[in-house]
């Protein structure tokens, strides 16, 4: 019955104080806010609680809520400022957030990942600068617009982009580097084969192909 | 023989830059930005019509700029595949993830309504004072009327005469009566007999109810107590 009502009627049914609409708000969002947070957390417990805590705060700030951006934007913009503040709790700065998690999912990530190279890539994307981080995550990871991400972020549209656009030609400068793991062509080679199993399709090898 | 790929295109590229200002580098090569917005399919507004035009050629054409573009999207897939977050599948898991959320929001519900409790039984209570105070002054009113039918037989008794002007004696009595309510009301006003009224009516269905009561108890103590000593002072 409710899935054919949007969230924005949803969301008026519960500021006429129906409490129900936004149970279903919940079933809704609830998964994609979680993998969201999951995200940034990689720590499940803790991504749990900032979900709770999103809805939590999304409904008491319903009335504030205008519809000038789309309620799962809204809800995002929360979760986001949520984990900000749940880090904080556990003192810890933003800048060294990435550093500590990775140590500890370093362990668990094991169990998941059989090779060095997306260990070397998740830490190159978690050196990026928080706002850079979040813009390549939404729009790599969640495909959304730059609009919504936005939203999410509180930025015009043109930041929202630049970020997206400053962590990708950093992720690329550092993996050509020499510093990276094995060199770009090595680098990409190695990804390629482990994730596909196909055969490294490098630089080198796009601009033999054209100039053959 | 790359190089002579390259300079075609790039001339045609190098007279576009003059026009479009950032949008060619110092190498005249297309600036990445533009390559990341192609690539992206959002490539308003940094990049107009006729310059996905000239874009189109340098792809066609030009060796560095395929690579560079081809480059951007390969970092763009390689992060796209570290894409590493498990969610639990269970149905059950998100049903009680579902229920826990909506416990913590009835519980700041439930604890938003207590936290507004207090203020509201202060008012209540200055209602209850108000409306005691009403009740009070229609006991006041009877009782004053017995005290002195009361206090005139005795008079009466006593001297073995009569009383002239007895509505005199009445009037006199039903004085100093309200006055003697006023000073218990005032009383009645006080803060501590606010709270004392707010405590008690925990144990009351309604406002009738606890009025009803309390005036009872308080006629019944006046009746006591206050009509003895104004039966005294007038002997």
């Amino acid at each position: 019955m409710n899935q054919t009502k949007s969230d924005l009627e949803l969301v008026q049914e519960v500021k006429n104080g129906n409490r129900k609409a936004f149970s279903e708000l919940v079933v809704r969002h609830q998964r994609s806010l979680l993998r969201l947070v999951l995200r940034f957390t990689r720590e499940q417990a803790l991504a749990e609680d900032i979900v709770q805590d999103s809805f939590l705060k999304a409904f008491q700030k319903l009335e504030m809520f205008e519809a000038r951006a789309s309620f799962k934007s809204w809800l995002y913009q929360i979760a986001m400022n949520t984990a900000k503040n749940k880090f904080r709790e556990r003192g810890l700065e933003l800048s060294n957030i990435e550093d500590t998690q990775l140590g500890v999912d370093a362990g668990a990530e094991n169990d998941l990942v059989k090779n060095d190279i997306h260990a070397a890539l998740r830490n190159e994307i978690d050196r990026l600068p928080e706002k850079q981080r979040m813009a390549l995550t939404l729009r790599i990871f969640e495909d959304m617009s730059f609009k919504e991400i936005a939203e999410i972020m509180a930025c015009p549209y043109d930041t929202a982009k630049a970020n997206y656009r400053h962590a990708l030609l950093k992720l690329r400068e550092r993996l050509e580097s020499e510093d990276s793991v094995a060199g770009w062509d090595a680098f990409i080679g190695q990804a390629e084969s482990a994730w596909d199993g196909a055969a490294p399709a490098s630089r080198s090898a796009v601009n033999s192909e054209v100039e053959s | 023989m790359k190089d002579q790929k390259i300079k075609g295109p790039k001339a045609g590229a190098a007279e576009s830059a003059k026009n479009s200002g950032a949008l060619f580098n110092d190498l005249g090569l297309l600036n990445d930005a533009c390559w990341i917005e192609h690539m992206e399919d959002e490539m308003e507004p940094l990049c107009r019509v006729d310059e996905i035009r000239e874009m189109q050629k340098l792809l066609k054409n030009s060796i560095e700029d395929r690579a560079s573009l081809e480059s951007l999207k390969r970092v763009r897939a390689l992060v796209k595949k570290l894409d590493d977050v498990l969610l639990p599948e269970s149905g059950h898991y998100y049903d009680k993830l579902h229920d826990n959320i909506m416990a913590k929001i009835m519980a700041a519900i439930d604890d938003d309504v207590q936290a507004s409790m207090p203020q509201k039984r202060s008012r209540f209570a200055w209602s209850l004072a108000l409306k005691s105070k009403a009740a009070f002054a229609s006991a006041g009113a009877v009782m004053m009327a017995i005290i002195a039918v009361v206090v005139g037989l005795q008079q009466q008794s006593k001297t073995g005469g009569v009383v002239a002007d007895t509505g005199a004696v009445v009037a006199s009595h039903s004085q100093q009566v309200e006055e003697h309510f006023e000073r218990k009301l005032a009383a009645v006003e006080s803060h501590e007999l606010q709270a004392a009224f707010a405590r008690d009516m925990g144990g009351y269905e309604s406002e009738e109810d606890f009025l009803t009561e309390a005036a009872a108890s308080r006629l019944k103590q006046i009746t006591k107590r206050q009509a003895d000593a104004i039966i005294r002072s007038l002997m």
